[in-house]
């Protein structure tokens, strides 16, 4: 456990994203206006039937659509009561570094993305494009890597304690936004 | 640029001159009577105003790989949150520029190959030697005609070419400097010009090779040859060549058949040289890619490696040297640190390297080299065989030591569960790392991080040995250029659409799940009836995989250049081909002039021939040249999630209508015309979305509608099958009622109107106003 970046060599310089903790997400949740969920091609993630409901509970429980990449959206498109979206990343990054951007509800960019499951090197590369180039937006990395060109990323740790403790978040985001 | 001076007639009274054209110094004799469009020997800002108009739509999209600069004293500058550099750079031009010196090494790279190949030919066979690609082919160099604006006749003519590129490299490179070009955009034009230039260099290294040595010209028949790690003859001397000058691996061959022993002395290569090799000689063999380099090595099979130039492991000597290899530098690229023995006796460098008291040698003349590695594999091949004792139990033991730290994997580029892979060996489940082998770029990244040192790759050798000795493939020897008589058949139907799309895999070994992955896109498209073409080593890990009938894609289906077929170019240099066959479309199907016309022919490939490149493993920086050369002329390419390290891609937005307009040519006015191509350069994450992505690239504004017709139906079974759903996107490339399928025109037409869809005009579109020929 450490926030060193997950792959070694992946020292972007200076700026560094601040650790985030599973347990205090939640009540930054309650100051994210717009926020963006976005689902990277990791089959570990779309594959955990689990993991996927997990994060489709996080998203309606944030009144947040969901962007899949397109290669795992089959295992997303069953769910109904949440957006769910077909992009490739790389091209709704494009989108969304643009402020003016409409978003998907014509109502505007959002204000918050929050990366899970993405292929990490691919990911990591996308976080630094946000970070360069969409001061207007906070990215948030909820993988079991810590992603330093995110703005706040969890650290590394293990597959087990990642599932417990992401597990863990959604129901506290969950009960906290039925209460 | 070069001065031309035309002489009609002058009539004196030493002699009659009629016809005479002077080019710096160099005598042109000029029978090509084609009008010279407006950029021959473009120079920098001659095509600025194209890229400009490409990057107003195709906008550059910048992922720094790192936030600081350090290229000068001033450095390291900090450029994240809008800072600037001491020199007063932000971290957008900053990026143009790495991306520019990235396309500049690359070009570098193919332009020194070129240079030291003509060079070669132009020793053994003379300035004069013809130009001939065969019977069939006319169009012998679209490339060089249509930036250069000359028709080259002979080996010399290549000459003048090669120092056009070089002084455009230099001037390019000048441009990086601290001081100089500040726009990002102006990087990126730049970029796009050296990207030109590299691909000129291509033709130039290609067409010069297979007129002046014995390579197949055009042949859709070309031989297959042998491929893989399991088909070398380890009862025989072998000699692996590794790199991309095929000069000193002719020699070998050259030197065997001479002395009439070819067959009894085995000679292999990989990456580029390979292809080339087998081009040359059927009887050499491919072991594959660049990806197995430090495998191959390492088992101690090559008595001798001879290393030209490019893609090279810098450590490949040390490993060469651990297993009694011993080693031969040909070009002055690669010196190595070696002593220089091109000027010795032949016989006192045999004896060095036997004895080994110089284990490797560097000798700048590829006849000699070829001949000293002969006769040194024939000495040393007996007794080092049999000193080789197996690593095995080495290894095996090694694996014990692992600690379960996890640094491996946390060091691997393409992050695979190495460590838990090695782990598991403990056990002596030996499985996972056979399994791993399959996706391993064979790196070794992950060794150089163990701090318990276990050679992590040797592991992975000695668990999927079983497979390697099974790896034994065929691939059609690659052919070179496209025959004109091909174009002439596929040409209209490639620009009315018909044929859905020329689908173009190429680059490096870089893949994020090994090469299967690449199999099945290839073989997706050839079934669908597309053009597929592949070079380089893409083209060697196509080949690496049979189906359930023991054949590989090469034995499964043609090598024409016509719908449902694959065909290999060849090496890197042979990606000249796929390029120029988008050119030659436009001229021998179109009529368009090509001579000095660049802006004219991208224009017209941009807007009307459905060609998309694949670079699934891109990992070089010649593959980032050869791609930006592609982007000037208008063809888009994919690249897998690796390819996101480039840093950098030109990416469309098809959601604002006003980038998407194009004039139509019969009245003048500019039109919508849908967001086709959608992307010059983009970065896929998975598979999936390369297949699908392709599918929607090759729609182009000059689509009939049969033609999109076809192309539609591609991208929505594609899309369907492989993501589940109809395109979101399905009404941006809708025109009218008669593009859609018609098996499913009812259903999509109910889909449309939910959309909002509107029918739009097809007109007959440029992106060049001078184009027009009528206003209304
Ligand atoms: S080139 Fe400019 S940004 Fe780079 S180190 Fe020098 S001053 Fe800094
Ligand atoms: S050798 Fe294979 S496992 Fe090791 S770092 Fe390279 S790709 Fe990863
Ligand atoms: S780095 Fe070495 S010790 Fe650590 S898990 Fe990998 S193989 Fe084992």
């Amino acid at each position: 456990m450490s926030a060193t970046p997950w792959q070694i060599g992946d020292v972007p310089g200076p700026k560094q994203a601040h650790i985030l903790r599973p347990e205090v997400f939640p009540k930054i949740v309650k100051t994210l206006k717009r926020p963006l969920i976005v689902v990277g091609s990791r089959k570990e993630v779309s594959e955990d039937k689990d993991i996927a409901n997990n994060i489709v509970i996080m998203a309606k429980s944030m009144n947040s659509p969901l962007v899949v990449s397109p290669s795992i959206f089959k295992s997303f498109m069953k769910f109904k009561d949440v957006k769910v979206v077909c992009m490739g990343i790389e091209d709704l990054v494009n989108h969304l570094k643009e402020k003016e951007w409409k978003g998907f509800d014509d109502k505007g960019n959002y204000d918050s993305i929050l990366f899970v499951g993405g292929v990490y090197y691919f990911q990591s590369q996308m976080l630094s494009t946000l970070k360069h180039f969409a001061p207007h937006l906070k990215t948030f990395s909820m993988d079991r890597f810590y992603h330093p060109n995110a703005e706040f990323s969890f650290e590394n740790m293990s597959e087990v304690r990642w599932v417990q403790e992401f597990k863990g978040m959604i129901e506290m985001i969950k009960s906290s936004s039925v209460s | 640029m070069t001065t031309k001076l035309s002489i009609k007639e002058l009539e004196s009274s030493f002699a009659k001159i009629k016809g005479l054209e002077l080019l710096i110094g160099k005598i042109v004799e000029e029978e090509w009577d084609e009008i010279v469009g407006p950029t021959p020997y473009p120079s920098i800002t001659d095509l600025r105003a194209w890229d400009h108009r490409l990057l107003q739509r195709y906008e550059p999209f910048y992922s720094p790989f790192c936030d600081m600069c350090c290229l000068c004293t001033f450095g390291k500058c900090d450029l994240t949150k809008g800072k600037k550099g001491s020199c007063g750079i932000d971290i957008r031009s900053q990026q143009g520029k790495i991306v520019l010196i990235a396309c500049l090494m690359g070009a570098a790279c193919h332009a020194t190959h070129a240079r030291h190949i003509v060079n070669y030919l132009i020793e053994k066979k003379g300035r004069d030697y013809p130009i001939h690609l065969g019977e069939e082919i006319e169009l012998e160099a679209p490339l060089i005609r249509l930036v250069a604006g000359i028709k080259p006749k002979k080996l010399g003519d290549l000459e003048e070419v090669l120092d056009y590129i070089e002084r455009q490299i230099t001037h390019l490179l000048s441009a990086t400097a601290t001081g100089q070009e500040e726009s990002y955009i102006d990087f990126e034009s730049k970029a796009l010009h050296a990207g030109m230039v590299d691909n000129v260099a291509l033709e130039v290294a290609d067409i010069a090779q297979i007129s002046a040595l014995r390579f197949p010209k055009g042949d859709p028949d070309a031989p297959l040859v042998d491929l893989g790690m399991g088909v070398i003859d380890k009862t025989k001397p072998v000699i692996l060549c590794v790199g991309h000058n095929v000069a000193p691996g002719s020699e070998i061959i050259n030197y065997l058949e001479q002395s009439g022993i070819y067959g009894s002395v085995e000679v292999a290569g990989i990456c580029c040289t390979a292809h080339d090799l087998t081009r040359y000689s059927t009887g050499a063999k491919i072991v594959g890619p660049l990806s197995r380099q430090l495998i191959f090595v390492r088992s101690g099979v090559a008595d001798v490696i001879i290393l030209d130039q490019e893609c090279i492991r810098t450590d490949i000597i040390d490993e060469a040297k651990k297993v009694g290899t011993r080693v031969i530098t040909t070009i002055d690229q690669v010196c190595a640190g070696l002593p220089d023995m091109t000027k010795s006796p032949i016989e006192s460098i045999i004896k060095e390297l036997v004895s080994g008291s110089f284990p490797a040698v560097l000798i700048h003349d590829p006849a000699k080299a070829g001949e000293v590695a002969v006769k040194v594999a024939l000495e040393i091949a007996p007794s080092r065989r049999a000193k080789i004792i197996s690593d095995e139990q080495e290894v095996l033991d090694a694996v014990l030591r692992c600690k379960d730290c996890g640094r491996c994997r946390r060091n691997c580029p393409i992050d695979l569960s190495i460590d838990e892979a090695v782990y598991a060996s403990h056990e002596k489940n030996f499985g996972l790392l056979a399994q791993i082998y399959d996706q391993c770029l064979l790196c070794g990244r992950c060794e150089s991080e163990c701090p318990e040192h276990i050679p992590i790759v040797s592991a992975i050798r000695v668990a999927a040995m079983e497979k390697i000795r099974n790896e034994k493939y065929k691939v059609r020897s690659g052919r070179g250029p496209i025959k004109d008589t091909e174009i002439r058949k596929v040409g209209r139907p490639i620009v009315m659409g018909e044929i859905p799309g020329v689908i173009a895999f190429v680059g490096c070994a870089n893949y994020p799940n090994g090469n299967k992955e690449l199999v099945e896109m290839a073989d997706e498209f050839a079934k669908r009836r597309y053009i597929v073409v592949a070079s380089g080593c893409a083209a060697m890990d196509i080949a690496r995989y049979k189906d359930e009938d023991g054949q590989t894609l090469y034995e499964k289906y043609a090598g024409d250049f016509d719908a449902g077929c694959i065909l290999n170019t060849g090496s890197c240099v042979s990606n000249a081909h796929i390029i120029g066959a988008a050119v030659k479309i436009a001229n021998i199907f179109a009529k368009r002039r090509l001579r000095g016309n660049f802006e004219e022919i991208a224009d017209y490939i941009l807007n009307r021939i459905g060609a998309v490149a694949i670079a699934w493993g891109a990992q070089h920086q010649k593959a980032a040249s050869i791609a930006t050369g592609a982007n000037r002329l208008g063809i888009p390419v994919i690249l897998g999630p690796q390819g996101v390290k480039y840093r950098r891609a030109y990416l469309g937005r098809a959601d604002k209508k006003e980038n998407w307009t194009v004039y139509n040519v019969r009245t003048g006015k500019e039109v919508y015309a849908g967001p086709a191509p959608e992307h010059l350069l983009y970065v896929t994450e998975s598979k999936e979305e390369a297949i699908v992505t392709a599918a929607r690239l090759v729609m182009r504004p000059n689509d009939t509608s049969k033609g999109r017709m076809i192309k539609l139906s591609h991208y929505i079974d594609l899309h369907q099958k492989l993501y589940g759903i109809i395109p979101e996107d399905l009404h941006l490339f809708v025109r009218t009622e008669a593009d859609l399928p018609l098996t499913m025109k009812d259903q999509l037409l109910k889909v449309l109107k939910k959309r909002g869809w509107e029918p739009m005009e097809l007109p007959d579109p440029t992106l060049l106003e001078r184009q027009i020929i009528r206003r209304e």
